[in-house]
């Protein structure tokens, strides 16, 4: 064999080589590595909802808001990591077997509590995010869930009977048309069923745990009366530090980009010829670290130092009232507000108050939001609002300061922060004028 | 032959140390407030605070809304930290320069003792930054009725709580001038130790404004969390971080907060007082 064939068998080989080479790391990048682990899934009650993670092995520590009840449970599943989100994910689907057994909470050393496997189903009536969630254990998940199946049925059957309707009633329009017999108004068409909004997840098994703020440690004692190994953790069940009221403030010219204000203690700047809307909302105060982890357990931001703000529902059954100087000035109803696009060059939107706008389109829509109306044009100075029940119990945390600000107020008032510097410059010279008026002989 | 008076001098301390206080106290104090350098630092403190007031106006009228918390707290805090730096510099320059050049030498074969240069040291900064902020207090209060801006109690308890924690500050100062004697060596360490302080309080919160050269990994994650938890552990040291952790403890309405890290503070101070009356004590004469 001459040098020019091993020369080129040579490169052939490198090059199929290079080839097999990126094929594999292909193959190797479609296909993360799993490995089977013990992994708790965690339903959190948070604000009235129910918030689904798990915790790998790799997460030391469970975050649950206390005295409400949650759902733990311990499963055998596969456990990849995902770099796209940079997250250990866990492969449910390819495995999820539920390890059996009574859950052991423990406190400062001393056994706190058990909690047995249950059945257990979370139900929104509303559906998630429009109504809070309910929790049903034992044999009420499963009469919950039969509840729930029997309501998804008849839904399906009442869709299924407004097709078939609807489709009778075009054949029998169109026959009418055809056969020329249509003398006056049809009949209305046949009525779309209400929206099926009630949420439901399976019936599941979970350990339910209902427990008061502090830090505890979790295992698993299996079936043979061993505790599981992998299944220890530490808990931590916190509280809220504050509950009070947020605030989104809807500018008229702006209704896409709201502000907001969660502080009591805050004031709204408003210029003279402005409105703004309120759209309040309940709302709770956790640790920030704490809510952080709750929320995504494998997050890295959150700190122990802050507090976060949660917004819950909004408050539907309020009257704003304003103050001034510890007395009530008037009070403010919550109203529907519909949104007008402005169209043309300046794009934008105008917001109407759909019990009073001329535009009739405008007044027969769903409203886009309700709110209260503040108009800068009609308060007083040092006007102060409050949100009150319907019973007049003011809602704690609502309170904030509304102040009108005219533009340049603070023109001439440069002459303030300025009278340092003209004293700083009045002493130095008054120095400057005493050394050199020292006799000569005294320098 | 009768011999000369004895003088018990035990008995004759405490009202020498108390007349040297009041003395040194009086002095610096006139000294401070009638410098034209703390007057310029006073006016640098108002006009930052009224920079801020104008950009929040200017927002309002722009926007037609806007939302504050507390819209002196911002002004509040730059002012207090330009003048408590002011002081503390001042402060650390005045004693160990008396140091080097042999000032406190000949005060201390004088009737002033350690304990009495420190105090008065103190006592005159004191005065003047509680001065300074009296004067940008009510400066606020004119500002806050011409423009409508609400000044709420909380500003003036931030402005209350700002005050133990100046005196940490310049009591800092004064300790470290006393214990390393020499007003480069002085000014050094401070100048590190503040910008260590301020770099791991503000650190964090400025590298979440660094942009991200990859879509799935935030380049200073790492870098960010390290100063996150290195600020957790100084921010109850650092003066910048008490004053921070003192003024969100009153932002949510936690007085209880507040007074404990007031208290902390003042507890450092004290702490801090007592160890530049140590210092001084051998290193007050030039060996």
């Amino acid at each position: 064999m001459n040098r020019g064939s091993l020369y080129k068998g040579f490169l052939t080989t490198l090059v199929l080589l290079l080839c097999l080479q990126s094929m594999a790391t292909g193959v190797l990048a479609q296909d993360p590595i799993k490995t089977e682990e013990l992994v708790y899934l965690v339903n959190a009650h948070l604000g009235g909802a129910y918030e689904s993670s798990y915790y790998t092995q790799d997460q030391r520590t469970i975050y649950l808001v206390a005295d409400v009840p949650s759902v733990i449970s311990l499963r055998r599943t596969l456990v990849y990591y995902w770099p796209i989100t940079n997250q250990q994910k866990a492969d449910l689907d390819a495995q999820d077997d539920q390890i059996e057994g009574t859950l052991e909470i423990r406190q400062a050393g001393r056994t706190f509590g058990q909690a047995e496997l249950t059945e257990y189903v979370i139900q929104y009536a509303e559906g998630k995010g429009e109504s809070s969630g309910q929790l049903y254990l034992g044999s009420q998940a499963l009469t919950q869930w039969e509840h729930f199946d029997t309501a998804r049925t008849e839904y399906r059957g009442s869709v299924l009977k407004f097709f078939e309707d609807t489709l009778q009633y075009r054949q029998a329009l169109d026959a009418a048309i055809a056969a020329d017999e249509l003398e006056e108004e049809p009949p209305p068409p046949p009525l779309e069923p209400e929206p099926f909004y009630f949420a439901s997840t399976v019936v599941n098994k979970g350990h339910a745990i209902e427990l008061p703020a502090g830090t505890y440690r979790i295992a698993l004692r299996g079936r043979d009366g061993e505790t599981v190994p992998g299944s220890g953790k530490r808990l931590l069940v916190f509280g809220s530090a504050r509950e009070g009221v947020s605030y989104s403030v809807i500018p008229h010219d702006r209704y896409t980009f709201p502000e907001l204000s969660q502080d009591a203690g805050e004031g709204i700047y408003l210029r003279g010829d402005s409105k703004a809307y309120l759209q309040p909302f309940l709302q709770v105060e956790y640790r920030d670290l704490y809510l952080s982890r709750l929320l995504e357990p494998q997050a890295w931001g959150g700190r122990g130092d802050r507090f976060k703000w949660l917004q819950l529902g909004e408050i539907e059954d309020a009257q704003l009232v304003a103050y001034q100087r510890g007395r009530e000035i008037f009070r403010i109803e919550r109203r529907p507000y519909a949104i007008r696009l402005i169209t043309g060059a300046a794009l934008g939107y105008e917001i109407h108050d759909q019990t009073t706008t001329e535009l009739e389109r405008l007044r027969e829509r769903r409203p886009e939001f309700y709110g209260y109306e503040l108009d800068a044009a009609t308060l007083p100075p040092g006007t102060k609002i409050q949100l009150e029940d319907a019973s007049g119990n003011p809602y704690p945390g609502s309170q904030r300061t509304v102040r009108v600000l005219g533009s340049g107020k603070l023109g001439w008032s440069i002459v303030l922060p300025t009278l340092p510097f003209l004293a700083a410059v009045s002493v130095a010279s008054f120095r400057r004028r005493r050394f050199a008026r020292l006799p000569r002989e005294m320098e | 032959m009768k011999g000369p008076e004895v003088i018990e001098l035990s008995s004759c301390v405490p009202t020498n140390r108390y007349w040297a206080l009041r003395i040194i106290w009086a002095r610096d104090t006139k000294a401070l407030l009638l410098n034209p350098g703390t007057l310029v630092v006073f006016w640098l403190g108002a006009m930052a605070s009224f920079l801020f007031l104008v950009n929040y106006i200017d927002t309002v009228a722009e926007s037609g809304l806007n939302i504050l918390s507390s819209s002196f707290n911002l002004p509040v805090y730059s002012f207090v930290l330009i003048i408590s730096f002011f002081l503390t510099l001042a402060v650390i320059t005045s004693v160990a320069r008396e140091m080097e050049r042999g000032t406190l030498e000949i005060l201390f074969y004088g009737p002033i003792d350690s304990v009495a240069y420190v105090g008065g040291r103190l006592l005159a900064c004191a005065t003047t930054y509680v001065a300074a902020v009296l004067l940008g207090a009510a400066g606020y209060g004119i500002l806050a009725i011409i423009s409508s801006f609400f000044l709420p109690a909380s500003t003036w308890a931030v402005i209350g709580i700002s005050i133990p924690v100046a005196l940490y500050l310049i009591a800092f100062g004064i300790c470290l001038s006393a214990a390393t004697g020499k007003l480069r060596a002085a000014l050094g360490w401070f100048m590190a130790i503040a910008l260590l302080l301020l770099v791991a309080q503000f650190g964090p919160m400025l590298l979440t404004l660094a942009p991200s050269t990859s879509q799935y990994y935030d380049p200073v994650r790492v870098l960010r969390e390290v100063l996150t938890s290195v600020n957790q552990v100084l921010s109850w040291v650092s003066p910048f971080g008490l004053l921070a952790k003192g003024t969100e403890a009153i932002r949510r309405g936690d007085m209880t907060n507040a007074l404990v890290t007031a208290i902390v503070a003042a507890v450092y101070t004290g702490i801090l007082t007592a160890g530049s009356v140590r210092f001084l004590l051998p290193r007050g004469v030039r060996l």
